[in-house]
């Protein structure tokens, strides 16, 4: 087949940036997709002639559509979002990249449940020190301890003395604390519903 | 066949919608009698069932069938000096495509039920 310099150009163009804009493929995959359209366009653009001219490539381009809509096709026709299994599994079923997907999963649905829990039991300490500060006003606080900036202690003191070092927040905890604390429930609970939004949409299972 | 050119837009909405939604079966189906390709899955849905599928939409529903293990592809050189992909049912293909032809079929036979008194007000 005789294709012109500039008909190749076009072709080589359009599918450069068709295989840029493809959603990240193995190697393998994505030059599968890549000639399995170079391979439409030659038989398009031939169609009738045996050779290829910029006028017979541009049409058959145009027939396919932009590189970035075609590129953009693949990922509308992607597998599913990983909250979601897939409907059934393909007939070659390969058991350990199904058993690392749902393992991924478990871990992320892991770390979310312990992020809010350590959300709540944050927020359960701000609102505990704020609202038990004017009854406890030696003993409930912020201090800094030591020279290290690092040494902080916030709550109850051991002792019914106030510790060493000094307080930092002063009756400011109080404030800070149920502000502190009322946003860090609202976003641990949107976090909780939306879990639960997803669960409830998906088929996740969450034990084995 | 498309709806007069008097019908809403909302109509041609619909049938685009109703031709999208039967595409996956009108693909699986094609390839009942033996291996196909891309181009011959259009010609074939043309002839066949008056369906016109856009190139852009052709390829990627055939990586995500062949994804999915209901089609299994291989590479053929052709004549014209460029290979070709060639795509045929897989077992679980042959079994989906059957699955879906059955519900195409009793859900058609249960639309015409529905739609007999309209075949009978046009008559009168």
């Amino acid at each position: 087949m005789i294709i012109s310099p500039t008909a190749q150009r076009r072709i080589d163009d359009y599918l450069t940036e068709f295989a840029a804009r493809l959603r990240p493929l193995s190697v393998d995959q994505k030059r599968d997709i890549v000639d399995e359209i170079r391979s439409h366009i030659l038989e398009i653009a031939a169609t009738g002639r045996g050779y290829i001219n910029q006028a017979s490539a541009d049409a058959a381009l145009a027939g396919l559509g932009s590189a970035s809509d075609l590129a953009m096709g693949y990922d509308d026709f992607s597998t599913p979002a990983c909250w979601v299994e897939e409907s059934e599994p393909p007939a070659r079923f390969q058991p350990w990249r199904s058993t690392f997907r749902k393992a991924r999963r478990r871990a992320t649905v892991a770390v979310v449940i312990l992020a809010t829990f350590l959300a709540y039991l944050a927020a359960g300490i701000l609102a505990f020190s704020s609202l038990t500060k004017p009854f406890q006003a030696h003993r409930i606080g912020l201090w800094k301890i030591g020279a290290d900036d690092f040494s902080l202690h916030l709550g109850l003191a051991n002792s019914a003395a106030a510790p060493a070092g000094h307080e930092i927040l002063g009756w400011s905890i109080i404030p800070l604390g149920l502000i502190g604390a009322t946003i860090l429930v609202s976003f641990a609970i949107r976090i909780d519903l939306r879990l639960l939004r997803l669960f409830r949409q998906s088929r996740i299972h969450l034990v084995a | 066949m498309a709806l007069p050119a008097r019908s809403p837009e909302s109509a041609d909405k619909w049938e685009v919608q109703l031709r999208k939604g039967s595409l996956e079966l009108a693909v699986l189906a094609a390839h009942w009698n033996g291996p196909l390709y891309g181009l011959e899955i259009m010609r074939h849905l043309v002839d066949e069932a008056d369906l016109i599928v856009p190139e852009g939409t052709i390829y990627p529903l055939l990586n995500r069938l062949r994804n999915d293990g209901l089609l299994s592809s291989e590479w053929v050189e052709a004549t014209g000096g460029h290979p070709r992909k060639y795509y045929h049912l897989t077992t679980a293909g042959r079994r989906r495509v059957t699955a879906m032809a059955r519900f195409w079929k009793d859900f058609s036979n249960s639309l015409d039920h529905l739609l007999a008194p309209l075949k009978k007000g046009n008559r009168s």
